[in-house]
Formats: structure tokens, C-alpha cells, sequence
């Protein structure tokens, strides 16, 4: 039973996450960086003030997801997993244009998607010290010293 | 035939750190039944490594918030009795549900065998020993 809900949440949750599209124009220096951070490592700018040392623009970040089925924090996290796949560390967030009251209450009347758009810049910070990555069961490991005792192997 | 619940199975191959060790454990069913804390796993012995496979036994509640400690519990339960330790615990599959044990045993000490030869018994709970 728990597999068989396991199953339905892990399609709801690719079904649900794929309502959101970010789309990357790589923009400024050839140089690319190449770091390799987990999507949840990539640092969120409100404004580019925030960032407060020198940085790189790396890519424009264009998203869009249908309003209804999405929220804006599903929108930052397809934002940073671009941002993470074209080296950067971070994203300043830009404009975010919801659809107006009328237009979601059209779509809704008429059946079609009313869409939620945003933009951020993906920029690469020296020295930035990224966000924790989310350890992952899969990569969970204990390892201990082993060594043997009067004929039994001890592992602590 | 060895059961594979399906999502185990897709998280195999969709796992990042998977390698061919689920399915080169063979198709045979559990070797052991392990008995911790009120948990029931089944365990599975590599034919050619030092190494066994852990998996909550089918139609237990919760399962999912099994942790490493857990696993590494049971799989001391079964190798301890004839001196030998588990030296690394880890998870092969992304969903978590089936974890590999390293287990290292004294140089007179075949635990391959041992589980082989011990495996009707084995399979209802009971312990292993020498």
C-alpha cells in the first residue's frame, strides 16, 4: 500500500513540477564557470544590491508555469535548477507578471491557462558560500573502523 | 523469483549511485529474515562480495522513515552472533529502501557459508550461529 502511494506521489510530484518552465540565454563572458551545485544550493537576490561583491552574469532566466497549478516558489526552484546546470551560484530575481484577477477568472470561465511569468539573472560570485545541499538517502553512508578483538571483528 | 517491489526497481535504475549491485545479488528469495526492534527485513547475501542487501520485509507500515541506523542495526543482528561487524552501511537506491552492508568477519570465518548452510532457519527469524 505504502509503494503503491509512493508510486502516485512521485507521479503527481514530475506532473506538478513540470508546470513550471525556465528557459536560459547564456549572456557576458565566454569563461564560464563550472561549479557543480545541487539546484538548492543556488543563493536567492531579491535585488542586485543584495549581493554585495562583485559578480558575473551567466544567463537570463525566462519562466513560465500555468497560475493555477503553480506558485512562485515553484517558479524560484526551476530558476535555480538552470541556474545550477549553467554554473552559477546564484540568481537576482527580476519581474514577475501574474496574471490579472479577470484573466484567471476568463481562463477559468473559458478553459484555457491564464500563465505566471518571471525572470531572474543567473551570476556567479566568487567566493559565495553556497546553501547547504539536502543530504539524500541515497547518498547517506556510515562508515566505521572495524578491528578484531579475541576472535570478533568490532566496528564502532 | 526474488520480490522487487516496482518502486524499488525504478529507484534502482534511476538512482545516480547504481551500479549493477541490486540485481548481482540473483534472483533467489531473502536469505534471511532479520527481526529488529520490532522491524522485519529481509536480507539478502552477495554471492561473491562482502556484502549483504536490506530491504523492508513486504506489507509493513512506515517503512519509509526507516533510517541508516536501522539498517545497520539488523544487519549487526545477523552477522554478530558468529563474530562478524559491519564495517559500512548505505543506501542503493534513491527512494531509500534498499541499503547495502559491508560486513567484515575474523580470516576463519565464512560467512557465505555459514548462511548457506544455515538459510531454512535462517528464513524463519532465527539467529545465525557457528
Amino acid at each position: 500500500m505504502t509503494k503503491t502511494l509512493a508510486i502516485i506521489a512521485l507521479t503527481l510530484t514530475t506532473i506538478v513540477t513540470a508546470c513550471v518552465t525556465t528557459e536560459a540565454t547564456l549572456i557576458g563572458s565566454h569563461l564560464r564557470p563550472t561549479t557543480t551545485l545541487q539546484p538548492e544550493q543556488i543563493v536567492i537576490y531579491r535585488t542586485a544590491e543584495q549581493v554585495g561583491r562583485p559578480y558575473r552574469e551567466v544567463a537570463v532566466l525566462s519562466s513560465s508555469g500555468e497560475a493555477s497549478y503553480t506558485n512562485m516558489t515553484m517558479m524560484h526552484k526551476s530558476m535555480q535548477q538552470q541556474a545550477a546546470a549553467h554554473g552559477a551560484n546564484a540568481i537576482i530575481l527580476g519581474a514577475v507578471a501574474n496574471p490579472s484577477a479577470g484573466a484567471q477568472v476568463a481562463a477559468a470561465f473559458l478553459g484555457v491557462g491564464a500563465t505566471r511569468r518571471g525572470e531572474a539573472i543567473a551570476i556567479y560570485v566568487e567566493g559565495l558560500e553556497p546553501l547547504p545541499a539536502k543530504p539524500t538517502k541515497a547518498t547517506s553512508r556510515d562508515t566505521r573502523n572495524c578491528r578484531t578483538e579475541t576472535g570478533r571483528v568490532i566496528c564502532e | 523469483m526474488r520480490i522487487i517491489s516496482l518502486v524499488t526497481l525504478f529507484s534502482a535504475f534511476t538512482s545516480p549511485v547504481f551500479g549493477a549491485s541490486l540485481l548481482s545479488y540473483g534472483m533467489a528469495t531473502a536469505d534471511a529474515k532479520v527481526i529488529s526492534e520490532g522491524k522485519i527485513f529481509s536480507v539478502y547475501i552477495h554471492p561473491h562480495e562482502n556484502l549483504l542487501l536490506l530491504q523492508p520485509k513486504l506489507f509493513q507500515a512506515n517503512t519509509a522513515i526507516w533510517n541508516i541506523a536501522d539498517y545497520r542495526a539488523a544487519a549487526e543482528l545477523l552477522v554478530a552472533p558468529v563474530g562478524c561487524g559491519i564495517q559500512s552501511v548505505h543506501a542503493i537506491t534513491i527512494m531509500g529502501e534498499t541499503w547495502e552492508a559491508e560486513y567484515v568477519c575474523p580470516t576463519e570465518i565464512n560467512l557465505r557459508e555459514l548462511i548457506k548452510t544455515q538459510r531454512p532457519s535462517l528464513k524463519r527469524g532465527l539467529p545465525l550461529h557457528l
